[in-house]
């Protein structure tokens, strides 16, 4: 044990002397944390809209006004012809505009109604969607109220006298819509694999380059131990940096933390060892440190940004690529975190997430110890 | 051939002499151009509804199948109980939950109105909102149907999608994903390579040699450059044939744009190395920049989304200005004339980025 | 060139290191073809003056001439003239023996019709012709520091600067090592050797003891031991380092 605790120590040495990598550990997770909460985000903002209209009606006028004044668009100017939106489109200038047919309001209190355009840059299909639906909502309200006051017709979004039905449309968990609350846990996730996997494997395979490994492995101290007293400072790092992630999210990001706080801590230490523990094994395959950072970063990273549920609805993924992201470990985490932190739910809805990372994070173990034995016969 | 070429033929020998970095030369493009589209998809399509019909009546039947026929949402399972539903959302299985009150057909044949009760899962604020808010409107339409009011305004909204008219996500990320290959092949490589030369010390035999600071940087820059342009090219040719994208020309556009992005990356990368001792180090920071220049500058979620603030931060990201030039340039076909922010914005960067990296670069300390 | 007597020139050179003194207001010069010893204990500031000679690092004070170059202002044209290997075996480990060779011949502006002929030459030497196309990292140390040694004269530098060149190899081995340092000499190349190993000393036309960053004793191992009334050329050493205040 007195030899346990002495490399215990040395590596504590290792990390703290190292003092621009350590600044880096804790440097890193912070401003990430913070940049990412509030900038990823796919909320609609700053809609620039333009306008196409061959009269000039002050109904036209006035619906520009009151587009202008929601807060998802504004309102850009005037265009002379389809050419100039068209040219404004491709310069970036505007991302919508409403067209207007010559004619546009006399036919609407005609008996054949009017049609009128809405071009939207669909380069960001999503953000098309939502502009369509938000802008559409705007005309057809504006309209309607117009047409009210002049006694013609009926507001769509009023119940049309007698019979119907009104649709009571509750958000939950994220009444406000904060893109934020979805991406938080998935940027822990990735975070928290980053630094965990990628530093330990990276420094461990370092010590085999440089040759130190040996050396220990000539020691009387059973394999075994040099592995855990490899990854207890690891560990203690880890733990600080979710500490530290898990402040911001609350008191900066302001996330709330909807369920437990024991489940939830409890939940990212299980997903810290997990990561611990894929570290190790990488390094027990590859001999050299850009070998172990391309596969923890080519093969970890990009998965887990990509097929984790991170960024994108893991349903909405081919099949196969379903299957895929259920061997993936963040993909657990995120789901888990999600549902404690912000749903809120108890505990025995991430019952699977749960048993399923602590699965694997012994499979990790299990197969890094082994590996690790291999080496030395 | 001068001392620049021995140095490029090292780096060709270095490179190829190991068969799993030109096997992830030629993957990484495949895989992410190819894999990836798949999976990075925000469309909201197929949301799984549960209906919880507390009326079970031929008037609810018939909204329940207006709400599938859409055919925007699928049916995740029936229950009896708002709170049965819940738990079904509560373990991830369905998204929204519509609740038909009990009585509404007769509510409805009194002629009076009735509340039909959706919540959505908005965890997933663009899911939810597109979803909630499309399901709405087929609720109300429903009721325009059987209060006999038809469309009761003499108006219609018709439209346009353009540049991408099928609304198809894949086309919004495959120009993005053109940009994380460069990042990676053009930013990654050599830094690796340089700071192992460090390490290994075999950058001090080099610099005891006549070779000027210029050359050994520019055999860098050459060769992962290449490299660069070469992963780049796939990753063109798979978004032309595959995808359909830059079907209007824009080839010179698009290769003069990733040519002075790679430049930016490569020397970004001489300056990660020129303050790292050690691999670990370097990775570290490296990959710090280009999660920030991957997630910050509109690649992945749209800049125009961000807090203002954070807005005015991808002014300073030049990945910013290389996403706006390919996206617009594959997508919607616009010219030199029409990008010429983006463009100067680019080469300012990229001059910027690679004095600094010549200056810190230090032979002699 | 050849009337000049000295290829290394050195007065009063200096480094400093914030508050440390690593090299001390040194002065010495080097004679055309001689093989001059640069002795001291770790730490006494040998490697320090070796990279301000070799253009690596800029003095603080002082000046030098190398090959008949200012250290201060011509370190690029003095880098032409000399060759250098350095204790941290500084080869590419993932090319072959004749790739290393190649690329550094070109480096230095080897003629190309002569590069295939002298690295043959070169390695026919070492007995190592049938490891031309072996990767570097799969050779032995010793091996590996001669080849490193040949790669540093394949231009036919005037001086060749060896930092410690002899570290971790067996006596047999840095017995084989001099000889090609002498073979080297032979045609016309100055040596300049950092050591801490004193029997490697004898070998030497003169040594410079350094401590604590200065130059204690300079003069060819035969004088120095008569002038210390010592047996060997360590027990000098013994004797002037006695007074080191730092020493590993």
């Amino acid at each position: 044990m007195k030899e346990f605790f002495a490399f215990v120590r040395k590596e504590f040495l290792h990390i703290f002397r190292d003092r621009k990598t350590l600044l880096v550990l804790v440097g890193l997770p912070t401003v990430l944390i913070v940049l990412f909460g509030f900038a990823i985000s796919t909320e609609i903002r700053n809609v620039n809209i333009g306008l196409l209209s061959m009269d000039d009606d002050i109904s036209i006028t006035r619906l520009m006004q009151k587009i202008d004044r929601s807060e998802y668009f504004t309102y850009v100017g005037k265009y002379a012809s389809e050419a100039e939106v068209d040219e404004a489109m491709r310069r970036g200038e505007i991302d919508a505009a409403l067209i207007f047919p010559a004619g546009f309001i006399p036919a609407m209190f005609g008996a054949e109604g009017a049609e009128m355009a809405l071009v939207v840059d669909a380069t960001n299909p999503n953000n098309a969607s939502m502009e369509v639906m938000y802008l559409s909502r705007i005309v057809y309200g504006y309209f309607g109220d117009e047409m009210a006051g002049s006694g013609i017709g009926m507001p769509s979004d009023m119940p049309a006298g007698g019979a119907s039905l009104t649709p009571n449309l509750r958000m939950l968990y994220n009444p406000q819509l904060k893109s934020s609350y979805n991406f938080v846990p998935g940027i822990m996730g990735l975070i928290l694999m980053l630094i965990c996997a990628l530093m330990t494997s990276v420094s461990i395979v370092r010590e085999k380059e440089t040759g130190s490994m040996e050396v220990l492995l000539v020691s009387p101290v059973r394999p075994i131990y040099i592995v855990l007293a490899k990854m207890i400072p690891y560990f203690v790092i880890s733990c600080a940096i979710l500490l530290n992630i898990l402040l911001l999210t609350i008191f900066v990001l302001k996330v709330p933390v909807e369920g437990s706080f024991f489940w939830m801590i409890l939940v990212s230490l299980i997903y810290i060892i997990l990561s611990l523990g894929i570290g190790m094994f990488v390094s027990s395959i590859v001999k050299t440190q850009i070998i172990a950072t391309l596969i923890c970063g080519m093969i970890f990273l990009i998965p887990v940004m990509m097929f984790s549920g991170m960024l994108y609805p893991i349903e909405s993924m081919p099949v196969a690529l379903q299957w895929f992201a259920q061997v993936i470990p963040a993909k657990w985490f995120i789901e888990a975190m999600r549902k404690i932190m912000i749903e809120g739910v108890p505990v025995r809805y991430v019952t699977t997430e749960i048993l399923i990372m602590s699965g694997l994070a012994v499979l990790f173990f299990t197969a890094a110890v082994v590996k690790f034995k291999d080496r030395i016969e | 051939m001068g001392a620049f070429g021995y140095l490029m033929i090292k780096e060709a020998k270095q490179f190829f002499g190991n068969p799993f970095m030109p096997m992830v030369l030629i993957l990484l493009p495949l895989l992410l151009m190819l894999v990836v589209p798949l999976a990075a998809n925000m469309e909201v399509r197929d949301v799984r509804v549960t209906v919880v019909d507390r009326d079970r009546s031929v008037l609810s039947a018939e909204l329940t199948d207006r709400i599938f026929e859409s055919g925007y949402f699928v049916p995740a399972s029936y229950e009896d109980t708002y709170d049965a539903a819940m738990d079904e959302l509560g373990r991830g299985n369905t998204d929204i939950i519509v609740e038909i009150p009990e009585g509404m057909e007769r509510t409805v044949g009194r002629g009076g109105n009735a509340e039909i009760f959706i919540a959505a899962n908005a965890v997933n604020s663009t899911k939810g909102s597109i979803g909630g808010g499309y399901l709405s409107s087929i609720v109300t339409s429903f009721s325009e149907g059987i209060s006999g009011a038809g469309n009761s305004l003499p108006l219609k909204v018709v439209p346009q999608f353009k540049y991408n008219p099928h609304i198809e996500y894949k086309l919004f990320m495959v120009p993005a994903l053109m940009i994380v290959v460069i990042v990676l092949v053009g930013g990654f490589f050599p830094t690796l390579s340089i700071v192992t030369e460090k390490e290994k010390g075999t950058i001090e035999q080099i610099n005891v040699s006549p070779v000027r600071k210029r050359d050994f940087i520019f055999s860098k820059v050459v060769f992962y450059g290449i490299l660069g342009i070469f992963a780049f090219t796939i990753s063109f040719l798979i978004a032309h044939f595959v995808y359909g994208l830059a079907s209007n020309g824009g080839l010179l556009e698009i290769y003069v744009s990733a040519m002075i992005f790679l430049v930016f990356m490569a020397g970004f990368g001489l300056i990660i190395s020129n303050y790292s001792d050690t691999l670990l180090q370097s990775v570290f920071m490296m990959f710090f920049f280009v999660l920030v220049f991957m997630l910050m500058s509109g690649i992945f979620t749209p800049v125009s989304s961000m807090e203002t603030w954070s807005q005015y931060v991808t002014y300073c990201l030049p990945t910013r200005y290389f996403v706006n030039i390919l996206r617009a340039v594959c997508l919607k076909g616009s010219s030199f004339a029409d990008l010429q922010f983006d463009f100067i914005m680019l080469s300012v960067f990229a001059a910027v980025i690679n004095a600094v990296a010549v200056i810190t670069y230090r032979k002699q300390s | 060139m050849e009337k000049d007597e000295f290829v290394i020139e050195v007065e009063h050179l200096t480094k400093r290191f914030g508050n440390f003194t690593a090299v001390d207001d040194i002065t010495f010069d080097v004679r055309r073809g001689e093989i001059f010893g640069f002795l001291g204990a770790n730490g006494a500031g040998k490697t320090t003056a070796m990279r301000m000679l070799t253009g690596l690092s800029f003095p603080t004070s002082g000046t030098g001439h190398v090959a008949g170059f200012d250290i201060r202002t011509q370190s690029e044209l003095i880098k032409k003239h000399i060759g250098y290997m350095s204790q941290k075996f500084a080869l590419y480990g993932d090319l072959t023996v004749n790739d290393n060779m190649e690329l550094f011949a070109g480096i230095y502006g080897v003629p190309r019709n002569e590069v295939k002929t002298r690295i043959d030459m070169l390695l026919d030497r070492l007995s190592l012709s049938a490891e031309k196309n072996s990767p570097v990292k799969d050779l032995p140390q010793g091996w590996k520091q001669k080849i490193a040694f040949s790669v540093a004269i394949i231009h036919k530098p005037e001086i060749v600067f060896l930092d410690e060149p002899t570290g971790g190899v067996d006596p047999a081995a840095r017995r084989q090592f001099w000889e090609l340092i002498y073979e080297a000499v032979d045609e016309g190349i100055t040596a300049f050797v950092t050591t801490h190993y004193m029997d490697e000393a004898e070998y030497c036309n003169r040594i410079s003891m350094m401590v604590d960053g200065r130059i204690d004793a300079l003069d060819s191992p035969a004088s120095l031991k008569e002038k210390y009334g010592a047996s060997s050329i360590a027990e000098v050493f013994d004797i002037l380092a006695r007074g080191a205040e730092r020493s590993e």
